[in-house]
């Protein structure tokens, strides 16, 4: 960082180096893994409802989870994240 | 706490994103104590680091990313810190033209706010992306919005549940009287604190002043929307143009960490003026570097640089109790709100 605080705002961050490309492949196939159930489980439920002749797009992105749904899937998300981080660290 | 403003109902996509980073930051707790571990177990409290911080922050980087969980840790951060600005934006405008003008009727009402076409921005802020907000404070029209119900309520208080306003009320509480007349903020951002002193003090008449003119925007509205009648200014803290001996309190929140150290005195300074004789002064801040171990303070240090806060370390390294003393304060003396170092508060009063 140089005296101007406007160096600030992009700063050349130090990230992953070389050695973590085999944590990097891991990581991205945990992610392709969780985001394939993901568009299986929509495709699914389209299918489900469309049986039932609703349409349901734009009540989806209007839909606000119950105090129950959102805790739970908070609790999905987070282990998402860790799983996919722990990945990249290859610490699992 | 609701303030009366419309609720932002956001899409799909903007709901889940804000999930997200919540999930980024708490799935991310096995990863930052690995990188944390990482360190102390080497270091220690870092007793024999280098006095010097810059060379200290080197060394300590310099081993910490030979950690695979330190080299996740920053990937991790560098992508929020990239993104949650965007994330935040892009939430905002799929809300729809109708909800933004909808704010617009809170534009009138019992709050004021002057914006000075001539306004001479400081250089310490013009041009400086604080927090790696895209854009600056003023980056979008909409930005008091956009931070102060977005990244704050659907972010922030994610990871840190209730701190945005409980910390804000609790130490507007701080200040050494029950009642104030004339209570200037120094600060105000996007209103959190101004609601906290206004609910603190319920007779005191707020004057309120910040370089942001979309984040006084966004307090307008927010006062209009609660009856408050908060005098709001585009001023900046140091050169705020009010009279001497004007106000009973002068007060700010996590203002003073985001300004250069000679900003900070003349804050002080200026804070002294304006104060009636018997006038309280009370600010809060980040925690001292001086409250931290050396590794602390280098992994602190490190952490700010690539978090946009680049005064970050000249304030944490000043003693804002022998400024308060500088600058005239008598009965100067620093608390906290008994549930850790931060907020670190100083308090002083102006000799009658």
């Amino acid at each position: 960082m140089s005296g101007d605080p406007k160096s600030f705002n992009n700063p050349d961050t130090p990230t992953l180096i070389a050695q973590d490309s085999a944590g990097l492949g891991q990581a991205v196939l945990t992610l392709t893994h969780e985001l394939w159930i993901v568009i299986d489980r929509l495709n699914a439920l389209e299918g489900v409802l469309k049986k039932h002749g609703m349409n349901v797009s734009e009540e989806i992105e209007n839909y606000t989870p119950s105090d129950a749904d959102k805790a739970q899937l908070d609790e999905r998300g987070k282990q998402m994240v860790q799983r996919i981080t722990d990945a990249l660290a290859h610490s699992n | 706490m609701k303030n009366n403003l419309p609720e932002a109902n956001l899409n799909q996509r903007g709901r889940a994103s804000f999930d997200f980073l919540g999930h980024m930051f708490h799935g991310t707790h096995n990863i930052r104590t690995a990188a944390t571990e990482y360190v102390e177990n080497e270091f220690g409290e870092g007793d024999e680091l280098p006095e010097d911080l810059d060379q200290r922050v080197k060394q300590v980087s310099e081993y910490a990313l030979q950690s695979p969980a330190t080299r996740v840790r920053r990937t991790v951060g560098e992508w929020h810190a990239s993104n949650h600005g965007q994330i935040a934006v892009d939430a905002f405008e799929a809300l729809g033209e109708e909800f933004a003008a909808n704010l617009h009727q809170f534009d009138k009402g019992s709050s004021s706010l002057t914006l000075d076409d001539e306004f001479d921005v400081p250089s310490y802020w013009e041009g400086v992306e604080f927090h790696r907000t895209s854009g600056g404070w003023d980056g979008h029209q909409y930005m008091g919005f956009i931070h102060g119900e977005l990244v704050h309520k659907k972010m922030v208080d994610v990871i840190y549940p209730g701190a945005i306003f409980k910390q804000r009320c609790d130490v507007a509480k701080l200040a050494p009287k029950d009642t104030y007349e004339k209570i200037l903020e120094m600060g105000t951002s996007t209103g959190h604190y101004t609601l906290g002193l206004a609910l603190a003090y319920p007779d005191a008449s707020i004057t309120g002043l910040d370089l942001s003119a979309r984040a006084l925007e966004h307090t307008l509205r927010v006062g209009n929307a609660n009856n408050y009648s908060w005098d709001l200014y585009r001023r900046p803290a140091e050169r705020t143009g009010f009279d001497d001996n004007t106000f009973d309190l002068v007060s700010s929140y996590i203002l003073l960490h985001e300004l250069p150290l000679q900003t900070i005195k003349d804050v002080f300074a200026e804070a002294f003026r304006v104060l009636k004789p018997g006038g309280d002064m009370l600010m809060s801040d980040v925690v001292r570097y001086a409250q931290m171990n050396k590794l602390q303070v280098s992994l602190a240090d490190e952490d700010a640089a690539y978090g946009g806060e680049p005064f970050w370390r000249e304030s944490a390294s000043a003693d804002l109790e022998a400024i308060a003393d500088e600058a005239g304060f008598t009965d100067v003396r620093i608390t906290n709100l008994g549930t850790g170092p931060y907020p670190y508060v100083v308090i002083g009063s102006k000799p009658l």
